[in-house]
């Protein structure tokens, strides 16, 4: 049976929330936690990063909640904004080290989870190649990651993924299509020398996104 | 007909829904029928959506460890008592805000009955009532010209006493001694507790006080004590020193003698 925080919409959870009600904020958590979780982890490949981009992020919605203007966009998009810009900046400042998964994605909630106990073989390759793809994902240049992420990972519409970007439609679709080349050719490449930042790629990233 | 060029441009696009549209997509259909070397790339460009696919699925499950639920919480409650203690806060300051101006108006209220009552009882002449002030503070008019009649109280300090002690004293004006009444003061308001002070003003600045001036008024300066009531209006002037031009004099005591004979 579906509960009340189920039914309601973001914009109401968000008022309740506002006028005091805890609830209402656990029902927004609940509900937008896991996509921020995610974007977060794509983007930086790291679970304790993630995990403090999502705690930021509701932080900073629990202090500025009434600076949320629904007018501009759904509350998951400006989430998404808040995670991005606190993503961006830990990419930032880690970036000589971005580019390799934290073992968490080894632990029990990442690599092994991929495995079939009922054809181990298939789904280790299966399981192998998805990492590879997740390797060859981080180590794109965070402008390229985030278009990757929102638009293929997170299936979200260029509409959205622009209005989480802040960036016009166009730069969205022109990112994705030399991102998801960049992709085929590390894919292409191999997991070692393919995966590594090239010269060029390193210049791209030191742009900084719109 | 649709180029090689064109086809690798939208080859990342063919599968997303909604991005080409059908006439488009008729085009790059046919011309990855027609080009091998395209229909590898579409099927390379496929192949990567699969697999960001099976990524996104591997990763659907995944969500933030339980404690920074528990961590958010906590923040919300310290936030929200955070919260209403300041409104708690600016309540009480707008409170005593608001006891303060009732408790000034009472007071003001009162006042004004208490010297309502003391004057429908009979009081004397305004400037018989005058407390008389054993030193009354020295007050200087700031620019004799510009800032007529403005009175700034000087604050005693060694610099002004030795200043003092170094300027000869006053030269006394005997048929001056008593205070005259001003033109423009309202004898009937109650004078209440009020104060003499000592002025030194421009010959000039005496028109603002309301007396006749002479056209070549000198820019030598007046030395007197003025009467200001509890109003802040000033009620009567007494001469002390400097040359005080005789239509002045005159005027004060004609207005003094109209009076006393209106009001015998």
């Amino acid at each position: 049976m579906m509960g009340l925080e189920d039914q309601a919409s973001d914009a109401d959870l968000l008022r309740d929330m506002i006028a005091g009600d805890e609830q209402a904020f656990v029902a927004i958590y609940r509900r937008l936690q896991g996509p921020l979780y995610r974007f977060a982890l794509q983007m930086t490949g790291r679970a304790s990063l993630a995990e403090e981009i999502v705690q930021e992020a509701f932080m900073t919605l629990i202090r500025q909640a009434k600076s949320f203007d629904a007018s501009r966009g759904t509350l998951q998009a400006y989430l998404y904004g808040i995670c991005r810009n606190h993503t961006l900046r830990c990419v930032a400042q880690e970036s000589p080290y971005v580019g390799m998964p934290d073992a968490g994605w080894e632990g029990g909630n990442g690599f092994l989870e991929l495995l079939d106990p009922s054809d181990p073989s298939a789904s280790f390759a299966a399981a192998e190649k998805i990492e590879r793809v997740r390797r060859a994902v981080l180590t794109l240049p965070p402008s390229y990651r985030e278009v990757v992420v929102l638009c293929d990972l997170h299936e979200m519409a260029y509409e959205q993924a622009a209005g989480v970007l802040g960036c016009p439609i166009g730069t969205v679709r022109s990112r994705l299509h030399r991102a998801r080349d960049l992709l085929l050719a590390k894919l292409r490449h191999g997991a070692s020398g393919g995966m590594s930042l090239t010269a060029a790629e390193r210049a791209e990233s030191s742009e900084s996104p719109q | 007909m649709m180029d090689c060029e064109s086809f690798k441009a939208l080859v990342h696009e063919i599968d997303r829904p909604g991005c080409l549209e059908a006439g488009v997509l008729d085009l790059v259909w046919g011309h990855a029928q027609s080009c091998p070397r395209c229909s590898r790339r579409l099927a390379r460009a496929r192949e990567l959506s699969t697999a960001l696919g099976a990524l996104a699925k591997a990763d659907e499950r995944k969500h933030a460890p339980m404690q920074v639920e528990a961590r958010l919480l906590n923040a919300v409650r310290a936030h929200r008592k955070t919260v209403r203690s300041f409104r708690q806060r600016k309540l009480a300051w707008w409170m005593a805000a608001a006891a303060a101006v009732a408790v000034m108006v009472g007071a003001g209220l009162a006042w004004r009955r208490m010297s309502v009552s003391r004057h429908a009882g009979g009081s004397a002449p305004a400037a018989a009532a005058i407390p008389v002030v054993p030193n009354p503070p020295q007050a200087t008019l700031a620019a004799p010209d510009a800032q007529a009649g403005e009175v700034r109280h000087s604050r005693p300090s060694t610099r002004t006493a030795k200043r003092a002690a170094r300027t000869p004293a006053p030269e006394p004006v005997a048929e001056l001694a008593e205070f005259l009444p001003l033109p423009f003061a309202n004898d009937d308001s109650p004078l209440g507790t009020a104060e003499v002070v000592r002025i030194r003003l421009s010959e000039s600045a005496l028109g603002v006080l309301g007396l006749p001036v002479s056209e070549d008024a000198s820019r030598q300066s007046v030395t007197a004590d003025v009467v200001i009531g509890e109003d802040g209006v000033a009620r009567a002037i007494r001469f002390i020193s400097g040359p005080v031009p005789s239509e002045v004099v005159q005027q004060l005591q004609t207005m003094e003698a109209e009076n006393k004979g209106a009001n015998p």
